[in-house]
């Protein structure tokens, strides 16, 4: 374990900035705000325009001098510097967060997985923590989507899916919970293959489990989340973390979907539009609705009485993907 | 500077002033915000460096600065050292749990300027989840005492100290260091230099010119028992005998009272506030002796004590300057004397052989909590063949490792690989092993003594002292008195060696055990 494998001095200055990893549960007086996503592009922008540059030479400055090279406004200034001063918590709190087999990357650090950087672009998260091996993210994989109360049928095809795919010796890249995602992985897991496993909250809680840790020590499974470790479930925290699975994925796969509602029917809307990846959903003669309009609306089918007869599920996969822009063509303007 | 000796006046009187580079490092991490190791003598004033240090940070609007040092119970001498200088410090360990609220409502109303805690306490998550967050702003700076314990060539290895490594390598620059050790030689100075970037080195003379060195080897217990009965009350002041054991600890101050000498054992084994009481009876000139093991180091400050003696030979000859260095740091005549004696030997190579436990235990350990859920120390006791001792031993390794994280429910298997570094423990051992060669060659040898220890931790100045033995040429013995040596013999064969009942049982074991006694046996 040597944390600076994962963070490098500018990634640290990163985590500083975006991150509330240490400022959390501190009662007193209201904490500063640590940078969102959008204001830190911004201030990424500003900062590689300056003769600053890089993040980690912001380290140490003065709020006169931040305010003058980067051309903040004084309060902005005065943020920076509060939030870097704070270092040395941080550092404190990072050691044990290792030290307890978790890991935390940034943007700007070379372990940070580079298909969600090259997908998400700015919308990627500039810190990302996670436990287990980091190597298992660098082969983009299939996205198993689905609903946590799955339909039998469904059931049996997310298990298909991911024991296809880690045979053709692609991850499995799933939200982690219970349901489709969890039997995605089962199958995975199976078939002897790895998984990725994008948490919407609780991983510190996660990794405690013995047969989580058995499966993240044989490097058969990595975790990543975009929130703090000891994180809990919200709704808005389970929408975040979707387009990081599309993001991680060459192709994702829809197993069921209800119409309109619920987190598996707005992630794939959301990843129509954007392109992230290619988009399949089941098809077959009783699907939910969902996957019917999701087909409508240019997800590509993957007819349930086809998987079984295909020898090598990605390459399918990639023979039948549609080229991203006709999606994005379905929505207009918008 | 004019500043902060004005202060140092106001504190300490009119005629304090700063000794021959306590400027340069409060100057250096205060004020540039350095990283700087200090290597000085014990009593030089390196909590006069850090306190400063810490105060003119404060005054610059940084905030309290963590000070991070082994045996915390003895801190109570820094606190009102720190108190004399205008510094606010607290301390927090398990011993003082009943001050922790007052302490945390200091730390949340921002008065504290100095945290002291020990490298324990850096992984406990009720320290980082509940205290540290209440420190206000940012952390001053990071004092780090006993840095030769960094390096596994300095002689005391101490497993905490690697995170203490790993922390300070994730502070950016502009976040003061201070590293303070009376002990660390070239080599030692290097690998912290290696491991900790950008270190500017102080390094002073560690010669103590009122210490009067001698070596006397006595083959026998009631020899050098006899021996101190006979000496110690002609010897100045008052000071200290160091044992290797804890059983010779109590045995030798047992020994010296029978024989009229205001003696007390000083050990491990004792409670906080005994210890704390048998100190200040020190302090007080109260006790001609305290008899002590190791447990009475760092953080013990008597600028009078009229000697040092060692029982036995200590495993290494700076651990042995270290301890020496306690006397005569504002007398005009000290004495240090090690007796060294048959069981030497066989002491030294237990501990060696013992500093690390098995690669199997270790093993064993994580075997048996990969497959589990949090475990208590009793449930892994009761599980595994081994000593409560060694299994400790273990999992404080594994847990530096980062394989195993423990908290008060218990031990947990983390999810980061582990494999062993026996390269790394052999080495260690290896060194353990040179060192005591080294030390057997400083009881025999003929030149300096001070001149010795000097060149082994390469001080610069190293010369002869003109006071040893070997200088002075005292290197006769007086005979020491056969009735004493009689009185010993009989002492220690009464002595019986009491055979120390395992002080835990695992819980299910006692459970089965009573089971099966007869009603009348179980209470």
């Amino acid at each position: 374990m040597n944390i600076h494998n994962y963070l490098s001095d500018d990634g640290l200055a990163v985590l500083a900035l975006c991150s509330a990893f240490g400022l959390k549960e501190a009662p007193g007086p209201v904490n500063v705000e640590p940078f969102k996503l959008a204001e830190w592009n911004q201030l990424e922008k500003r900062l590689s325009s300056s003769s600053i540059k890089n993040p980690s030479s912001l380290q140490g400055r003065s709020t006169e001098d931040l305010a003058k090279n980067l051309s903040l406004v004084p309060q902005e200034a005065e943020r920076i510097a509060e939030l870097l001063q704070r270092s040395g918590r941080l550092a404190l709190d990072l050691e044990n967060l290792f030290s307890h087999g978790m890991w935390a990357v940034t943007r700007t650090d070379e372990l940070y997985p580079s298909k969600l950087r090259e997908t998400l672009k700015n919308q990627a998260p500039a810190v990302l923590f996670g436990a287990g091996e980091t190597s298992l993210l660098k082969k983009p994989g299939v996205a198993v989507i689905g609903s946590r109360n799955i339909d039998p049928a469904g059931a049996v095809f997310a298990r298909e899916v991911g024991r296809k795919t880690v045979e053709a010796n692609l991850p499995v890249v799933s939200g982690g919970a219970r349901g489709t995602d969890r039997i995605a992985m089962d199958g995975a897991m199976e078939a002897e293959g790895t998984a990725i496993g994008v948490l919407a909250d609780s991983l510190e809680a996660t990794i405690r489990k013995s047969d989580v840790r058995e499966l993240l020590l044989d490097a058969r499974l990595v975790l990543l989340t975009p929130y703090a470790p000891t994180a809990g479930f919200s709704v808005g925290g389970a929408m975040g973390r979707n387009k990081l699975i599309y993001g991680l994925a060459e192709f994702a796969i829809v197993v069921s979907s209800d119409f309109q509602t619920g987190g598996t029917w707005a992630g794939a809307i959301e990843a129509l539009k954007a392109g992230w990846c290619s988009v399949f959903a089941r098809d077959g003669s009783d699907v939910p609705k969902g996957n019917r309009e999701l087909l409508k609306l240019g997800a590509t089918p993957l007819p349930d009485t086809e998987l079984n007869k295909l020898e090598d599920l990605p390459a399918w996969l990639r023979k039948s993907s549609k080229p991203h822009a006709t999606e994005l063509d379905l929505f207009g303007s918008t | 500077m004019e500043n902060a000796r004005a202060l140092l006046q106001q504190m300490l009187g009119p005629a304090a002033d700063f000794r021959d580079g306590q400027w340069d490092a409060i100057h250096l991490t205060a004020n540039e915000r350095q990283r700087v190791l200090v290597v000085q003598r014990t009593g030089w004033g390196k909590s006069v460096v850090y306190f400063l240090a810490a105060r003119i940070l404060r005054e610059q609007g940084a905030g309290p600065s963590l000070l991070i040092s082994p045996l915390l119970s003895l801190m109570r001498n820094q606190i009102l050292a720190s108190e004399k200088l205008g510094v606010r410090s607290v301390t927090i360990h398990s011993e003082n749990i009943h001050e922790w609220e007052k302490i945390q409502k200091s730390l949340e109303s921002n008065e504290v300027d100095v945290l002291m805690i020990s490298p324990e306490r850096l992984g406990n998550g009720e320290f980082l989840q509940k205290l540290l967050p209440l420190i206000q702003g940012s952390i001053g700076m990071f004092v780090v005492d006993e840095a030769h314990c960094i390096s596994d060539w300095g002689h005391d290895f101490r497993p905490d100290y690697r995170r203490i490594v790993r922390l300070l390598r994730l502070l950016p620059p502009k976040v003061p260091v201070l590293c303070t050790t009376a002990t660390a030689n070239d080599r030692v100075v290097q690998d912290i230099h290696e491991q900790i970037p950008n270190l500017h080195i102080l390094r002073g003379p560690l010669v103590r010119r009122s210490l009067k060195l001698f070596n006397i080897k006595l083959g026998t217990q009631a020899e050098r028992l006899a021996w101190l009965a006979q000496f110690l009350p002609q010897l100045p002041g008052s000071g200290i005998v160091y044992t290797l054991t804890i059983g010779d600890a109590r045995r030798v101050s047992e020994f010296l009272t029978q024989q009229g000498i205001s003696a007390r054992s000083y050990h491990a084994d004792l409670e906080g506030d005994e210890r704390i009481a048998v100190e200040q009876q020190l302090l007080d000139n109260k006790v001609k002796v305290l008899v002590a093991t190791v447990a009475l180091g760092m953080g013990f400050d008597k600028p009078d004590l009229g000697f040092v003696i060692h029982f036995q030979r200590p495993g290494s000859v700076v651990a042995y300057y270290q301890q020496v260095g306690r006397a005569g740091r504002a007398v005009d005549s000290a004495y240090g004397v090690l007796l060294n004696g048959v069981e030497d030997d066989e002491i030294q190579d237990y501990f060696i052989r013992t500093a690390f436990p098995p690669l199997r235990v270790m093993e064993e350990v994580l075997g048996l909590l990969a497959k589990s859920d949090t475990v208590t120390l009793d449930g892994i006791c009761a599980e595994l063949n081994y000593s409560r001792g060694a299994l400790e031993k273990a999992l404080k390794l594994l847990e530096v490792d980062g394989a195993v994280q423990h908290d008060s429910t218990g031990y947990l298997r983390t999810a980061n690989r582990w494999k062993p570094d026996t390269a790394r423990s052999e080495q260690v051992t290896r060194h353990r092993r040179e060192e005591l060669e080294q030390i057997k060659r400083y009881v025999q040898h003929t030149g300096c003594l001070m001149e010795f220890l000097s060149r082994a931790l390469d001080d610069p100045a190293a010369a002869p002292c003109g006071k040893c033995m070997n200088c002075t040429g005292k290197t006769g013995r007086q005979t020491i008195s056969a009735e004493l040596i009689q009185a010993a013999t009989q002492f220690l064969r009464k002595d019986s060696f009491l055979l120390e009942p395992r002080r835990y049982w695992p819980k299910s074991l006692l459970k089965d055990l009573e089971q099966n006694l007869p009603q009348a046996a179980v209470k």
